[in-house]
């Protein structure tokens, strides 16, 4: 079933148009990668979608309602961790709930554990490694009732071996939890190895210049990277983001 | 305890030599003591003169937590209602700041025209000396809300209120806490000013009666009494901060250790 649906979407500041005749869709507990170069609209995307700032033109759906302007459908993990400095890990995690109403402790303190952040509950950020906090924010995103996650380059800001581990991670508890993601990246190898479904964006105004459904089989390990077949679709994305 | 002192005994030596200086010069000079008592004789007056300024002292410290209640509350409500309503803001902030230069002295004895000798006119003394900082330094404290908390509030649907409770207070208490202690320390001077204008009792009175009768060593007194209350106010603030401001522990020690 389709969970979302992007048609004809444009988006316009003033005169410079940023994203030109957008369509596209993401399947319930589908893990869905746009690959973007930077400033191609990713995060004005994510925002429209997210309800705070309207498109120029076409339709937002979800669930077959339209969602323009509308908030607190999706939930959302930013690039920066963005988790609150004065709350706790557990308090942090359990924001989004707070939000909507209906706090469930015993489940953020499984999926606390799960992360290997077991003795970090009452932590606060500060104590915490770049990639502790970021896996303190997915668990927070995983928390939110919402079942479509947004991911905005999630793990630009962190090293190599950190994020080659977050991606095995990110995959496990995706699989546990039943949720869908839109994932926005402009590492190829990154958007290869996570994705049911590969979209990419040209330039500025940036439309979708070619969208890919993935061979690779489930659970992924950390060796397709070198697989012979992963290179060569590293290959082929990698010569149509040059070939402008 | 400790860090107080190894960052203490330098200011602290220098007062103490500085009282030495002072006591040795006035009596070789001679001074007399309505011109300049020693410390000596400042501290004797300290500690006889106990039952002659112990209501003083009471009614004075009542005052100030009165004034510095209801200031501190004011300027908590104003900056709350500036944040959340900018076309107020746009309208109040140029007035608010205009008003801080107009001298209390002068004030004063309006409020004094206006609303008799009572406890009003010394409150709203207070008030006025109290507020401004602190509704200053929270609005600073609202506006520079992290911009990607912000952003991720909105983004997983926060509404306005929901943004203020759980972000935008919380993260300008430690500016609240900024302003407060600037206020702490001038409730004591307001508190004082507005005893000069007409009261029974207070610190206030006790200086001004013992600079029209020339005991020179009371005002001296009353100096070092406002001086230590503005010290425990100001303390007093300070640990309030560090009681509900635990999650900031980390930067302060290295601050700490630049230092
Ligand atoms: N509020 C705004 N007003 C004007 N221009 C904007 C605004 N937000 C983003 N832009 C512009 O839109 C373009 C895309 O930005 P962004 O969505 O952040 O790109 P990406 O996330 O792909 O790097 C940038 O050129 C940026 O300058
Ligand atoms: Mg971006």
């Amino acid at each position: 079933m389709k969970l979302l649906e992007v048609n004809h979407l444009s988006k316009s500041f003033g005169n410079q148009e940023i994203l030109k005749d957008i369509s596209f869709h993401v399947e319930d507990g589908e893990f869905v990668s746009i690959l973007g170069p930077s400033g191609s609209g990713k995060s004005t995307l994510f925002r429209m979608i997210g309800g705070i700032t309207k498109p120029s033109s076409g339709s937002i759906i979800l669930r077959g309602e339209n969602i323009i302007g509308k908030k607190g459908h999706i939930s959302y993990i930013p690039q920066s961790s963005s988790l609150f400095p004065w709350r706790t890990v557990l308090q942090n995690v359990l924001l989004d709930q707070e939000l909507s109403g209906k706090v469930d402790k015993e489940r953020a303190v499984q999926l606390i554990e799960r992360a290997g952040l077991k003795g970090y509950e009452h932590a606060y950020p500060h104590e915490l490694s770049g990639g502790m906090k970021q896996r303190v924010s997915f668990i927070r995103s995983f928390m939110n009732p919402q079942s479509l996650i947004l991911l905005d380059e999630p793990f630009s800001a962190l090293d190599e071996f950190t994020r080659l581990s977050m991606h095995k991670w990110l995959l496990s508890i995706w699989s546990e939890n039943k949720k869908s993601i839109l994932f926005v990246t402009h590492n190829i190898e990154e958007a290869l190895f996570l994705s049911d479904r590969l979209i990419i964006f040209s330039e500025k105004p940036a439309n979708i210049k070619a969208e890919f459904t993935l061979p690779f089989s489930r659970p992924r390990n950390t060796e397709l990277l070198l697989t012979e077949p992963f290179l060569q679709w590293k290959r082929k994305v990698f010569s149509l983001l040059v070939n402008e | 305890m400790k860090e107080v002192f190894y960052k203490g005994w330098r200011p602290i030596l220098v007062i103490i030599l500085f009282l030495i200086l002072w006591e040795m010069s006035s009596f070789v000079f001679q001074i007399p003591g309505w011109i300049l008592p020693a410390p000596s004789d400042i501290f004797r007056e300290l500690v006889v003169g106990w039952s002659n300024y112990r209501d003083d002292l009471f009614s004075t410290i009542q005052l100030i937590i009165i004034g510095l209640t209801i200031g501190s509350g004011t300027g908590i409500i104003a900056a709350i209602l500036l944040h959340l309503y900018p076309k107020l803001r746009q309208a109040f902030y140029p007035i608010l700041i205009i008003s801080q230069n107009i001298p209390m002295i002068v004030l004063a004895p309006l409020l004094v025209i206006w609303f008799g000798f009572g406890l009003l006119p010394k409150i709203i003394v207070i008030t006025l000396v109290c507020f401004f900082p602190i509704t200053i330094s929270l609005l600073d404290g609202f506006r520079q809300t992290d911009r990607d908390l912000v952003l991720y509030m909105q983004m997983v649907g926060a509404s306005k209120g929901q943004i203020f409770r759980k972000l935008e207070w919380p993260y300008a208490l430690p500016f609240l806490f900024s302003g407060l202690k600037i206020s702490a320390t001038y409730s004591v001077m307001g508190a004082v000013i507005s005893e000069w204008l007409g009261a029974s009792k207070g610190i206030g009175v006790y200086m001004t009666l013992a600079s029209s009768s020339f005991r020179t060593d009371r005002v001296f007194v009353a100096i070092m009494i406002i001086i230590v209350l503005s010290l425990c106010f100001f303390l007093f603030i300070l640990f309030l901060e560090k009681k509900f401001i635990k999650w900031k522990g980390k930067e302060e020690g290295t601050i700490h250790e630049i230092t």
